[in-house]
């Protein structure tokens, strides 16, 4: 991967949480990911083929999720399925606007919700993975991209 | 999963098929679709599988078929979009008896086509190339369906691209070879160990970093480390390694030269991070791969010796040039040889670390010398040598110790060292006074212009001193403040 793929990535989460909620988000340092697993309450992963393989994640607590889904909806109170389709959307629409770039080479598939803290979400062991620790109003999320 | 042969035939219609004799019964088809390597089966005019195929099919696409399943859904999210747009128009094509099959084949998308492997949860998790071949089956003059074949070309495919992956590699390993055959394997080893916990180190200050720190202070322990690592791969010759390092180190500094940083600023760095890790993982493997050349390989101890002479010599040239001194360097009793080879890197650490120094700040410029009434030319020797119990080195030069002096009565005059100013020190107590400073990297004034090199090289010390507490060895310093100054460094052989 290099520093175009991940700046994408970046820009691409950036401009999610600024065109939903009219709300910046901040990027912090990126590092690479090791054993340590980076899972919070819900994480919306998709899987990338084609030319580029991979797959990238953003995990991100519920009150977040809550807070966003409130920006968007109008609602208070959601139910767990919403807040996984939530987290799930945002993971499809950041890798959707990677492929715009890359064009239809670039595969991806539908997103895979995981609830609950997770060990770790497997990613391929021979490709590197980054880690990209993300805070929205006050809340810390990440977005952990594994691309070849 | 559905069965994965099914032939739709029942005995009776085979028996009493008048065609039996020349065409395989739904018994023989089945066991030639059970058998056949190849991935075999049929498509109707609606583009959909037909109840019988192999059993290879399933294996080589490796998903579930469903008889009638359409053959677009089947490769969906394995390959790419635009090639299922061409599919699309491909097998239109196909039932259309105006063209022949030769043209057909010419402009089979699927001809070669990286199909792509997903896990339960729809994730990627590896890639095949196939070939799919496309046969039109007529009845009557009229293309009845399709008979398709698909094979796994995966290993010619990724033979030619590893020949092409090698073809690149080679010369990046060759260099490699070159660089670390001639390095002893504990020393290579030491060396790889080092920079994997300065690595750690860095990604943990990447890591633990938050956002509303002041990033400088981040950026200059990570060009510490990066020094530090610089230095290490220099004392072997790694040029390579250096140079990546060098560039990784240049980022940095960008980095730190500039106001209002985000995260994304760091990517450069952080990509540059995760190519020196690749790289080391790289040479960890070469490394492994020629662990038992390494041994015969390995150039002989006087070569090895030669090589850290010439690398004082050229330390020494370089710095004398560059700070405008003139130093004869005398190696002639330095005997490499008598150093065991576990302690060869800390030897050169040392060596090196104390001949820049003793540049920087002990040998002064002709101008200086002359005024004292000493020869315009600096001297500076290297000694080694060794019992049944210790080896050592002496590195002695004809300079003055006027910064350490300088140094001393600043960290006398300092807060951090009343207890120096209450008790004052014995003339005889001021070499391992000089000592300690020497190993002190606070103790770096900012006041002076070369602040931050003295700090690098304090901290240098400080690396070397903890090396050296390590292996249970001593330091002693011999000088008298316009004479000479000789360092004795000595580790215990066992």
């Amino acid at each position: 991967m290099n520093e175009t793929d991940l700046h994408f990535f970046i820009d691409s989460t950036m401009n999610y949480f600024e065109e939903i909620t009219n709300q910046k988000a901040s990027a912090g340092i990126p590092y690479i990911k090791d054993e340590a697993p980076v899972v919070l309450e819900y994480t919306g992963i998709i899987g990338i083929s084609g030319k580029r393989k991979g797959s990238i994640y953003i995990t991100a607590n519920e009150a977040m999720l809550s807070e966003i889904a409130n920006i968007i909806l109008g609602i208070d109170k959601l139910g767990k399925e919403d807040i996984k389709d939530l987290v799930g959307e945002i993971a499809n629409t950041i890798s959707g606007n990677v492929r715009q770039a890359y064009g239809s080479d670039f595969m991806i598939s539908v997103p895979v919700v995981v609830e609950g803290q997770a060990r770790d979400i497997k990613l391929p062991d021979n490709i590197q993975s980054f880690v990209v620790p993300l805070t929205w109003r006050d809340h810390k999320s990440f977005l952990v991209v594994c691309l070849e | 999963m559905s069965e994965k042969i099914q032939t739709g035939e029942n005995q009776e219609e085979k028996h009493t098929n008048p065609a039996s004799s020349d065409h395989p019964s739904g018994d023989d088809k089945s066991i030639i679709l059970q058998t056949v390597e190849e991935g075999v089966f049929f498509l109707n005019s609606d583009f959909e599988i037909e109840p019988e195929y192999s059993s290879a099919f399933v294996d080589i696409v490796d998903q579930e078929v469903n008889p009638g399943q359409k053959f677009l859904d089947l490769l969906s999210h394995r390959v790419p979009e635009n090639i299922i747009n061409n599919l699309i128009e491909y097998l239109n094509l196909l039932f259309r008896e105006d063209l022949d099959n030769e043209t057909l084949d010419e402009i089979n998308p699927l001809s070669k086509v990286e199909f792509h492997y997903e896990n339960r949860w729809g994730l990627w998790t590896s890639s095949k190339f196939l070939s799919f071949r496309f046969r039109r089956l007529m009845n009557q003059a009229k293309i009845e369906r399709l008979v398709c074949t698909v094979k796994d070309i995966t290993q010619t495919e990724s033979l030619t691209k590893k020949i092409e992956e090698i073809e690149e590699t080679t010369n990046k390993q060759m260099d490699w070879l070159v660089n670390i055959l001639r390095i002893a394997p504990p020393l290579l080893k030491e060396f790889i160990d080092v920079s994997e916990t300065e690595l750690d180190q860095i990604d943990t200050e990447l890591k633990n970093f938050t956002s509303s720190n002041d990033c400088r202070p981040l950026l200059n322990k990570v060009i510490k480390s990066l020094h530090q690592l610089m230095n290490n791969a220099s004392l072997l010759n790694l040029s390579i390694f250096s140079e990546k390092l060098l560039n990784f180190e240049n980022e940095v500094q960008n980095l730190r030269d500039r106001e209002n940083l985000n995260g994304s600023d760091f990517v450069p760095a952080v990509i540059q991070l995760g190519e020196v890790r690749q790289m080391l993982k790289d040479i960890k493997a070469l490394m492994q791969r020629f662990k038992h050349y390494s041994n015969t390989l390995r150039p002989t101890r006087r070569y090895e010796g030669g090589l850290l002479i010439r690398t004082i010599e050229n330390l020494v040239k370089n710095l004398s040039r560059q700070l405008d001194k003139k130093i004869n360097f005398d190696a002639a009793h330095f005997d490499h040889a008598i150093i065991p080879y576990s302690h060869q890197q800390i030897f050169r650490e040392f060596l090196i670390i104390l001949v820049r120094f003793s540049i920087f700040y002990g040998i002064e410029t002709p101008d200086e010398r002359k005024s004292n009434n000493k020869d315009p030319v600096g001297l500076l020797q290297i000694e080694t040598f060794s019992d049944r119990r210790i080896c050592g080195f002496k590195l002695r030069h004809d300079g003055r110790l006027v910064r350490i002096e300088r140094l001393l009565q600043k960290t006398i005059d300092s807060v951090e060292t009343q207890s120096l100013r209450d008790h004052p020190l014995g003339s005889s107590q001021l070499g391992s006074e000089v000592v300690r400073l020497l190993f002190m990297p606070s103790l770096a004034t900012p006041t002076l212009t070369e602040a931050e090199y003295i700090k690098e090289i304090f901290g240098e010390m400080e690396m070397v001193k903890k090396k050296l507490k390590m292996h249970r060895g001593r330091i002693k310093i011999t000088f008298t403040s316009e004479n000479f100054c000789e360092y004795t460094i000595s580790l215990p052989i066992s």
